[in-house]
């Protein structure tokens, strides 16, 4: 006859059917972070970048490490002012545009000085009660 | 031949840098970061260095000075610093070479090939935003010497191939281990430059100065007799202490103060699993005079609850009544790894778990959510701070703000 060995003390009661299953918790960094040391968080103010999710108030997530390239929305900074927009490049030509029609494109000349900060991976946006 | 090198990377006047990052209003303007209390600068941007403002320049002595010129002056922000340190010693580690933490802002790697340099100092700026220099050398006292004359380049970068020339005019006092008064006895010999050092007989130095001098002058030979410490040693004493914002003559205000400087060592000792055998407390008055008292612990501990009441003891003997006080501090020594203390039979050990779950809390909310009772929550003692700028990564309610 063979006799199970049990390591793990034995407790009166039932076992919960769950301690098999344990795992770790899910950690929003890992979903949303994928270079820490080059990952920062910046609050926006303005309705500027309407169209692309992003509202007054939202934090975004901004990771430093990636290439810009056209069609990102970056974290920029045009004669020491820091804006958040999209850039696009066309023909040669470099702009920064808006998601808010009522906001002109901006177009990036050799004369500005402009620099990509970082580029924005992520929103969080507070998803408030709207009562019809 | 491929053959180790070391690298010594610094970050460019890292306080003002890290303040640049998020405030790209301060490029190119002379920018100054005070000490703690604002008493006098500790950090300068190339602009301030050009205006002859030295390093630790009081600051009322210039304050004419960085009006007229239009100087940034800031508070230091260390939670920003200590933030930013972190972020560059990561992607410096994520390249995966033996590393030496070396301060808040140098870091020694031993490299496999001379063409990393660029590669470093790219990343590191991209991913941090913080300019770095990289000195390179075949010793870490070389790719010291590499690092200063990287700081004058424009692209920040020296490997020390053929350090000879640079010896013949480079006084000794510049060299990393020598200090001013080494430097000095050097000179009463004659010997004024590093390339007059290092012609020098292995006799003849250790018999004028010490193995020690002598370690470095191989080191400069390029016989690497230092390796890398990749895990800080244990310090062996541990000093926490501030200025006041403003005069202090209560005594509670005062105790309050030292439990601070005490919890706060405390936490240093655990961190490195260590416990105190002496404590010391000292204040320093107004006219400068300072008095300090101190008493060997029976039972050496790590314990912040009996470290205070120690401190608070040695508190009462210092203090006068009537009299005010700019600084106070506390000092262990006697530091010993906390497994080898011996215990003392008619005396009760603190609790330790307790302390380690209290040290794991703070970690976690990074600030002092728990702190003791006896630490206070007035402030009038906390130093000043007039000009700091916001804990851009370390406070959810101080990000950084963008208009879109």
């Amino acid at each position: 006859m063979k006799l199970s060995f049990f390591l793990a003390p034995v407790q009166a009661g039932f076992p919960s059917p769950a301690d098999d299953h344990v795992e770790k918790k899910l950690d929003l960094n890992e979903l949303l972070v994928a270079h820490p040391a080059s990952t920062f968080f910046v609050r926006v103010e303005g309705h500027s970048m309407r169209d692309a999710q992003i509202y007054d108030g939202d934090v975004l997530i901004v990771d430093r490490s990636l290439q810009a390239e056209s069609g990102s929305i970056a974290v920029a900074i045009i004669n020491g002012e820091f804006t958040v927009k999209r850039l696009l490049r066309k023909k040669d030509r470099l702009y920064l545009v808006a998601e808010n029609p009522a906001f002109a494109a901006l177009e990036i000349t050799p004369e500005m000085d402009f620099q990509v900060w970082g580029i924005v991976t992520y929103v969080i946006h507070k998803v408030r009660i709207n009562r019809l | 031949m491929s053959s180790t090198k070391y690298a010594l990377i610094d970050c460019n006047n890292f306080f003002v840098s890290c303040e640049r990052v998020f405030n790209p209003k301060l490029q190119h303007r002379p920018v100054v970061i005070l000490s703690n209390n604002d008493g006098c600068v500790v950090s300068r941007s190339k602009e301030a260095k050009a205006l002859k403002i030295p390093m630790g320049a009081p600051a009322f002595q210039y304050r004419e000075t960085f009006s007229r010129n239009n100087v940034a002056v800031l508070s230091s922000n260390f939670a920003l610093y200590g933030d930013m340190s972190e972020r560059v010693m990561t992607v410096l580690e994520d390249f995966g070479f033996p590393m030496e933490i070396y301060s808040i802002d140098e870091a020694f790697l031993e490299v496999d090939s001379d063409t990393i340099a660029a590669e470093l100092r790219s990343r590191v700026h991209r991913w941090t935003g913080i300019p770095i220099s990289v000195g390179i050398g075949a010793t870490k006292t070389l790719a010291k010497v590499g690092n200063d004359l990287a700081k004058k380049r424009e692209d920040g970068i020296c490997h020390l191939n053929d350090p000879a020339p640079i010896f013949m005019q480079l006084p000794v006092q510049e060299i990393w281990g020598i200090g001013a008064q080494i430097a000095c006895a050097l000179n009463q010999l004659g010997i004024y430059y590093v390339g007059q050092l290092i012609a020098q007989p292995d006799a003849w130095i250790q018999k004028h100065f010490s193995v020690t001098l002598l370690r470095t002058v191989l080191e400069l030979r390029g016989v690497s007799c230092l390796a890398l410490e990749e895990l800080a040693p244990p310090k062996k004493g541990i000093v926490c202490s501030r200025s006041f914002g403003k005069l202090i003559s209560s005594l509670d205000d005062l105790k309050e103060a030292v439990a601070t400087f005490t919890a706060h060592g405390a936490e240093k000792l655990r961190d490195q699993y260590s416990v105190a055998g002496y404590m010391a407390v000292f204040v320093i008055g107004k006219d400068r005079f300072s008095r300090s008292a101190s008493r060997a612990l029976v039972q050496p501990t790590s314990y912040t609850p009996h470290l205070i009441s120690h401190a608070h003891q040695l508190l009462s003997e210092l203090y006068t009544k009537g009299q005010s006080y700019r600084k106070a501090g506390i000092m262990f020594h006697n530091i010993s790894p906390q497994e080898e203390i011996q215990l003392d039979l008619f005396q009760a050990s603190g609790s330790n778990d307790l302390m380690h779950i209290v040290d794991e809390i703070n970690r976690k909310k990074r600030k002092k959510a728990i702190f003791f009772a006896a630490e206070g929550t007035s402030s009038a003692w906390k130093p000043l701070s007039g000009h700091q700028s916001p804990h851009f990564t370390t406070e959810w309610k101080q990000l950084l703000r963008i208009r879109l």
